[in-house]
């Protein structure tokens, strides 16, 4: 095309607008995924899977407290290790699509602009449209443009730390090594840091009610203060479902009801890596 | 189990394993020579440095069947000389109050500290006999020396 520049007075415009009739056809075209990105998003999902089911034997095969679990961390460790540079390469793709999503709305509205392309249209056109690339170029100048942006903030990072998907293999195969240990930091909007049960930097695995180990641990959603299930059930008064007691903890002012309590399931795996080591 | 016997076994097992220097807390020994859960006595030694030291108060803690519900009942002999010990030698302390400060979680060993903090910083607002809540807060002179021949009659064994 560049070269048709140089042929005298009379300049194609390097950059075509279609014509409206085909638009519709053009758009159908660039608005599928690439194959690709399905085959990562499956990926992904096997691989949580296989977590999650692996999991799910520690804790179910723990329970009847006969059988030692072999607790192997570098699965998980691999896992995590694949699972990001699966999330990387959908990133990126996610990255590549929005470039082209852009392009695309660019031409479009290029398209709705000028007149249908005729012999009158095209002088026209030469004059007025100075766009000057290609629809390829425009993609891939987007797509540089914004990976430079999303690489260069520590975006990627941050896009990873929110993918829930990466945090879960994240947190489990942290727990299967330092059950008695926090989670580090970098999901410390989950927590309210030095609100969690600590004693002396370590992580309680016992019901501060009962002071026994966990077996079913359910957390407040409202102080995250975590209690063994049937005795913080049997703080509530009977009769009133919708009743509110003080959080058994002290120094804490929050009113909690039975409905603010949810099954703790990375606590309920700490509790049984930990014992099961011991 | 009751949640009551289970909780008073644990607080026992982590007691045994580990409590603060020059405490001691122990459940009473019923009749027939077994344990009673539900009554303890335990020793509250006076902090170095200030009136209360060289001595180890007396207490005994008695756990009602609603526990860790409702706050365990903790009384110092009669008599007991302190702004913040009824006559009865019950003692006034928010955290063992059910209306107040005190909460499920709340240790043994917590309510043993705060104790001995509230021996050293009585709490002037919330009187529980006259003659020392008058002195604390009028007659300085007249509180010591009361602190302190109280403190002889407690005098720590070791």
């Amino acid at each position: 095309m560049s070269s048709s520049r140089r042929s005298g007075d009379f300049q194609l415009p390097s950059y075509l607008p279609l014509h409206s009739s085909l638009l519709r056809k053009f758009e159908k075209i660039h608005s599928n995924r690439p194959p690709e990105y399905d085959i990562i998003s499956q990926s992904i999902n096997d691989l949580v899977r296989s977590t999650r089911d692996y999991i799910e034997y520690i804790l179910k095969k723990e329970s009847g407290q006969d059988a030692a679990i072999y607790v192997d961390d570098t699965l998980l460790t691999n896992n995590l290790q694949a699972l990001e540079s699966l999330i990387r390469s959908k990133y990126d793709l996610d990255v590549l699509m929005d470039s082209t999503k852009e392009s695309r709305s660019r031409i479009r509205q290029d398209t709705k602009e000028v007149q249908p392309l005729t012999i009158e249209s095209l002088q026209e056109s030469t004059n007025e449209l100075d766009v000057g690339q290609n629809f390829d170029e425009v993609i891939i100048s987007n797509y540089n443009s914004n990976l430079e942006l999303h690489s260069s903030q520590s975006s990627f990072r941050s896009y990873l730390s929110g993918a829930p998907s990466y945090q879960y293999v994240k947190n489990v195969s942290f727990i299967l090594t330092h059950p008695e240990d926090p989670l580090p930091d970098d999901n410390s909007a989950l927590q309210t840091s030095d609100d969690l049960e600590v004693a002396g930097g370590k992580i309680s695995l016992k019901d501060p009610i009962s002071l026994q180990y966990f077996k079913d641990p359910v957390r407040s959603k409202k102080c995250l203060h975590v209690f063994e299930s049937s005795t913080i059930n049997s703080m509530f008064p009977d009769h009133r479902s919708g009743a509110l007691i003080e959080c058994p903890t002290d120094g804490c002012k929050a009113q909690i009801s039975r409905q603010d309590l949810e099954p703790d399931e990375l606590m309920q795996l700490r509790v049984r890596v930990y014992l099961a080591a011991k | 189990m009751s949640l009551c016997k289970t909780r008073l076994q644990e607080e026992r097992k982590l007691w045994r394993k580990d409590h603060p220097f020059g405490f001691f807390a122990k459940p009473i020994k019923a009749e027939d020579g077994s344990l009673d859960l539900t009554t303890w006595t335990a020793g509250i030694p006076g902090k170095q440095n200030t009136l209360w030291e060289g001595a180890t108060y007396p207490i005994t803690i008695t756990f009602p069947e609603e526990y860790p519900s409702k706050p365990p009942k903790v009384k110092f002999p009669a008599e007991f000389y302190h702004p913040n010990v009824y006559p009865s030698g019950t003692i006034c302390l928010s955290i063992l109050n059910e209306e107040q400060d005190w909460r499920p979680a709340i240790t043994l060993k917590q309510i043993v500290l705060g104790i001995q903090e509230l021996l050293t910083s009585p709490n002037p607002d919330s009187p529980a006999q006259e003659p020392a809540w008058r002195a604390f807060l009028k007659e300085k002179d007249v509180y010591e020396k009361k602190i302190k021949e109280q403190a002889k009659r407690y005098i720590s064994t070791t």
